[in-house]
């Protein structure tokens, strides 16, 4: 069997429509889904120190109620230094979002303005105006319109969370047993193959999460030496902030920039070539991750077509919304492997023809001395 | 329900029948049976064909698995492997394709071992993953003597 053999039109015609598919039915149950996402981001991560443990003499059942022992206890140190943080400035944070808010569209008003003193056209269309006047009017019915929606949102989703460490936990001692049970299944001339495709299909999802922690935190420190030079305040808060938008590919650092640049406009007012600098900031660090940063964390795994990229990104995002934007290209990664190998399996004649063979001899077997 | 039943045996005490796993303590059985794939198959049927690329090694835990093929040496010869035997140990090693087919020559209970959990066992239980080594690598030479002997 060749691995290599790269799937036709058809095969990535079924594993986009999949992907599509499974998003939509995904985007109805999201209080399992999520949690269970993040439980597999949290094994992939913690796969490597369970192996630690377990090379340090434990028993693989000791080494994951270690692990999880040892994230609970990050969990809480982490809790205490942020629980202060969060409680000081929580009045100041509810005036800081209006005041970045109205920094923004000040600074867009502005650049507008600008635009329109340099172009006639822009200026004879009212275009300052109706932008300017759409903007307004979003940011000032958004809280009535959508706080309640978001609280509640926020609400249904805190009891599912604390789903993650049990799952997670289940999947690092009992992992490898599913993947047996479901091999299992599968009928012997495709035994080999599944197989293969089980242990592409782990491999790829480790690559892609653990280089996905590595490329955050590579991007949150360039991000921070970047703004802490340029001159910022709350730099690591903003970094971490955008460096995790960056799990959107593309997309995430457009949001990441814009995000920077109210901050920049707000706290600067007076010196526009801040928010300039964050721009040459954010191209610098696209080119880090472009060049350096991805081929260094995430390899080849999942790295696809640019073009398809986005479009899965505009489908992930008009099915699921924000969290389609998450999902898609994970779960795209994951149909992408078993879309490739199960159209190899398909397509190969010969593992068809003894499954057929094999079903005719169990068939036999089993009307053995009925006639 | 007021009556102690015998203790069994445990399921994996069994894999130490194979000379593969004879070197193995009870904790380290136990540890391997996690990742083993038990298999049935009738007689007649196909375990893996020959130029199919192999993911890892069968025993025979009951029946009789028949080799043979095209190339130089299973032309001429067909091996049969019998219970606590085992076949596709290459694959084991290494991404090869398989030198010959395998076929059930009666109704046959098979388990695999695939190549990446037991590379995978390398870096987590190099103990067990170098005592199973060890009993291939002197299985290999074994059947080198046999080759070498034959010719001469």
């Amino acid at each position: 069997m060749s691995a290599s053999k790269s799937p036709g039109p058809f095969i990535w015609l079924c594993i986009l429509l999949v992907t599509g598919i499974l998003l939509y039915f995904a985007k109805s149950i999201l209080w399992l889904v999520m949690p269970m996402m993040i439980a597999v981001v949290q094994y992939y991560i913690l796969i490597p120190v369970l192996k630690q443990f377990v090379l340090m003499g434990l028993s693989f059942r000791q080494a994951a109620a270690s692990v999880m022992g040892l994230l609970f206890l990050v969990i809480v140190v982490a809790l205490i230094l942020i629980v202060p943080y969060v409680s000081d400035y929580s009045n100041s944070w509810q005036s800081s979002i209006g005041r970045y808010g109205d920094g923004g569209i000040s600074f867009l008003d502005k650049s507008l303005l600008n635009l329109e003193s340099h172009f006639v056209y822009l200026k004879k269309i009212h275009f300052h105006q109706k932008i300017s006047g759409a903007l307004i009017n979003f940011t000032a019915h958004f809280a009535e319109q959508h706080a309640g929606e978001i609280f509640m949102t926020i609400a249904k989703w805190l009891p599912s969370l604390l789903l993650v460490p049990y799952l997670t936990y289940f999947l690092l001692i009992d992992g490898s047993k599913f993947k047996r049970f479901l091999v299992q299944a599968v009928p012997n001339a495709f035994f080999e193959k599944t197989l293969y495709l089980f242990h592409r299909l782990n491999e790829q999802l480790r690559r892609y999460f653990q280089g996905m922690l590595m490329l955050t935190v590579l991007d949150g420190i360039t991000l921070a030496i970047g703004l802490s030079l340029l001159g910022f305040d709350h730099v690591l808060l903003l970094s971490v902030l955008t460096a995790v938008f960056a799990w959107i590919p593309y997309l995430g650092s457009l949001l990441g920039c814009l995000l920077v640049v109210l901050v920049a406009a707000t706290d600067f007012p007076t010196q526009p070539w801040m928010a300039y600098g964050v721009f040459v900031l954010f191209i610098f660090v696209r080119i880090l991750d472009e060049f350096i940063y991805m081929p260094l964390t995430l390899g080849k795994s999942l790295r696809m077509h640019p073009v398809v990229s986005v479009v899965m990104l505009l489908v992930g995002g008009a099915i699921g919304g924000v969290s389609g934007l998450f999902l898609v290209m994970p779960l795209l990664g994951m149909v992408m492997v078993v879309g490739e190998v199960l159209g190899q399996i398909l397509s190969d004649q010969r593992l068809l023809a003894r499954h057929r063979y094999a079903m005719e001899l169990r068939s036999n077997a089993a009307n053995e001395g009925l006639s | 329900m007021f009556f102690r039943t015998r203790k069994k045996e445990s399921p994996h005490q069994s894999l130490k029948s194979f000379v593969l796993f004879q070197n193995l303590n009870s904790k380290e059985l136990a540890r391997l049976s996690s990742l083993l794939h038990y298999r049935s198959y009738l007689k007649g049927e196909i375990v893996f064909d020959e130029g199919e690329e192999g993911q890892g090694l069968f025993l025979v835990a009951s029946g009789a698995v028949s080799i043979s093929g095209k190339g130089s040496f299973f032309a001429s010869h067909s091996v049969s492997i019998k219970r606590g035997e085992f076949f596709g140990e290459i694959a084991l090693l290494e991404n090869v394709p398989r030198s010959a087919q395998a076929r059930a020559t009666e109704d046959t209970e098979l388990i695999s071992l695939f190549r990446a959990d037991f590379f995978n066992l390398l870096e987590t239980d190099g103990k067990i993953a170098a005592k199973i080594s060890l009993q291939l690598a002197r299985y290999l030479s074994k059947r080198l003597k046999e080759t070498i002997q034959g010719k001469e």
